[in-house]
């Protein structure tokens, strides 16, 4: 008895943490390279053998098994900015940071006072050779990622893979952090310059789960008061002596 | 419970800021050498609440991370320099620039200031200045005996005056280029500024490399896509209304927990 106000609870708890996730993908839903997260929550069969093994009353109260990132491709749009590049394909570019390398799916780049292209950030971009370096006027990006200056291909961009199912975590700003020596260069590809790879959040997908979510938060509401008030019956009438 | 109200405002308040940018774009449709800002936004932090690497109830290790994020900011905002439409006007002191050049503006505190405005008029004391009334840089003086001005494409400026035959050349009105116009600052009256990001500005002559001709009798429009920025505003909107509805969400699921307990 006591058992099931746990169990609901803890669907409870579960489902504000997804709250938390399905509302970051809302806030994100204009944010360019931004890969939307799903919430997994543990199989029935899980949850017996975790119950099994922990012989006696115990029930586990995390739920929630798992937050994956969905890097789905996102729409590719226009922008016309030729600074601005999409990948089209599998793949991230490489960029410079203090704590090292790290991958990024948003390719809006600009250019900071050295002439070394970077993320809006002011992280610099890497190429096969380093950070890029432009030194001209015309900046042509190939499909290949291919970076002509002036007519000249300078550099190749560093596009990297990472074996699939990606083992790879969010830092913000559009950055993930993955294991460096699991990278290989990424094979079927396309560089789009000009052009700009949407957040991958479906609106409609996002608010069809709130409204499921919202509703389980309801009935495991409903079945905690539903027990309480068992409870309530078995404790004060039951026991009652009625004259 | 009140990150999930903290993170759609975070949402909220930069769809905001989209429908702001939107709406200066739209103002300037119609301002000549108007280039318009496109917002950038950014997923902020994210806490993680389970390390890679912690073994779970099943002895095993669990691969990736548990986190949740916390939002979205506005990264920058960010000029688009593309080429506006090249009209006629007629105007012999109307120039517009073909190319990726920018004029050179003497602000009055001295420093130099850049514009693609090209609609110049003639001060009391016959300098090429724009319509706020800063001088053109280099100064360009138009005699007052003058009865036709021509400007080349190079940016020589030539003048026909009373009884003579032969053209005067008044001088050449040279343009400058950044490497990265998107750092420049945007300072009104048409005007921009030469930022870090910027990268210092480089002179030329107009006509030769990528500086972009003069085309005298021209103006160029605002390079605003009344369609696009309409698209973008639906955008903003519908991304405003569905955050407002998380905070609805959040809200109700904090009223049902409330009633718990009758």
């Amino acid at each position: 008895m006591i058992k099931g106000i746990y169990t609901a609870a803890s669907g409870m708890v579960s489902l504000q943490l997804k709250n938390e996730v399905i509302t970051n993908n809302i806030a994100n839903v204009n944010t360019t390279g931004f890969k939307r997260e799903g919430v997994f929550r543990k199989t029935l069969i899980d949850k017996v053998k975790i119950l099994k093994m922990n012989s006696g009353d115990f029930v586990n109260l995390d739920e929630v098994d798992e937050v994956r990132i969905d890097f789905k491709q996102g729409n590719l749009y226009s922008t016309g900015n030729p600074l601005d590049t999409a990948i089209d394909g599998k793949g991230f570019f490489s960029v410079q940071t203090p704590n090292g390398i790290r991958y990024t799916r948003n390719g809006s780049f600009t250019i900071d006072n050295e002439r070394y292209l970077t993320t809006t950030n002011g992280y610099r971009l890497l190429g096969q050779n380093g950070p890029i370096q432009i030194n001209g006027q015309n900046v042509f990006i190939g499909d290949d990622g291919s970076i002509i200056v002036d007519g000249q291909i300078v550099e190749n961009l560093r596009i990297m893979d990472f074996p699939e199912p990606y083992v790879m975590n969010k830092i913000g700003d559009g950055l993930f952090e993955a294991d460096e020596t699991q990278a290989i260069p990424a094979r079927n590809f396309k560089i789009k310059q000009g052009f700009l790879e949407e957040s991958n959040v479906n609106a409609v997908k996002e608010m069809v789960d709130l409204i499921e979510l919202s509703r389980d938060y309801d009935s495991n509401q409903r079945t905690i008061t539903i027990q309480d008030s068992t409870l309530d019956k078995a404790v004060n009438e039951v026991g009652r002596i009625t004259r | 419970m009140s990150r999930v109200l903290r993170t759609a405002a975070t949402g909220m308040l930069a769809q905001q800021l989209f429908v702001d940018t939107i709406a200066n774009n739209m103002a300037n449709v119609n301002t000549n050498g108007f280039k318009k800002s496109k917002v950038e936004f950014q997923d902020l932090l994210y806490q993680t609440l389970r390390t890679a690497g912690s073994s779970n109830l099943q002895g095993t290790f669990v691969p990736t991370e548990l986190q949740v994020g916390n939002g979205t900011r506005p990264a920058a905002t960010q000029k688009i320099f593309s080429q506006g439409e090249i009209s006629y006007t007629g105007n012999p002191l109307d120039i517009a620039i073909d190319g990726a050049g920018f004029f050179q503006i003497n602000k009055p505190d001295g420093t130099i200031a850049y514009t693609r405005d090209g609609t110049f008029k003639i001060s009391d004391q016959g300098f090429l200045v724009t319509s706020d009334g800063l001088e053109l840089e280099p100064q360009i003086t138009i005699p007052d005996n003058a009865e036709r001005v021509e400007i080349g494409i190079d940016g020589n400026v030539y003048a026909k005056l009373y009884a003579q035959e032969e053209l005067q050349n008044l001088g050449q009105i040279t343009l400058v280029k950044f490497i990265n116009p998107a750092g420049l600052r945007s300072l009104g009256q048409n005007l921009y500024e030469a930022t870090f990001a910027s990268g210092p500005p480089q002179i030329g002559v107009p006509n030769e490399q990528a500086f972009g001709r003069l085309l005298q009798g021209y103006l160029e429009s605002s390079n605003v896509d009344v369609i696009e920025e309409m698209v973008n505003m639906i955008i903003a909107q519908r991304a405003y209304e569905i955050n407002s509805k998380a905070v609805q969400t959040a809200d109700d699921m904090m009223n049902t927990a409330n009633n718990l307990r009758r």
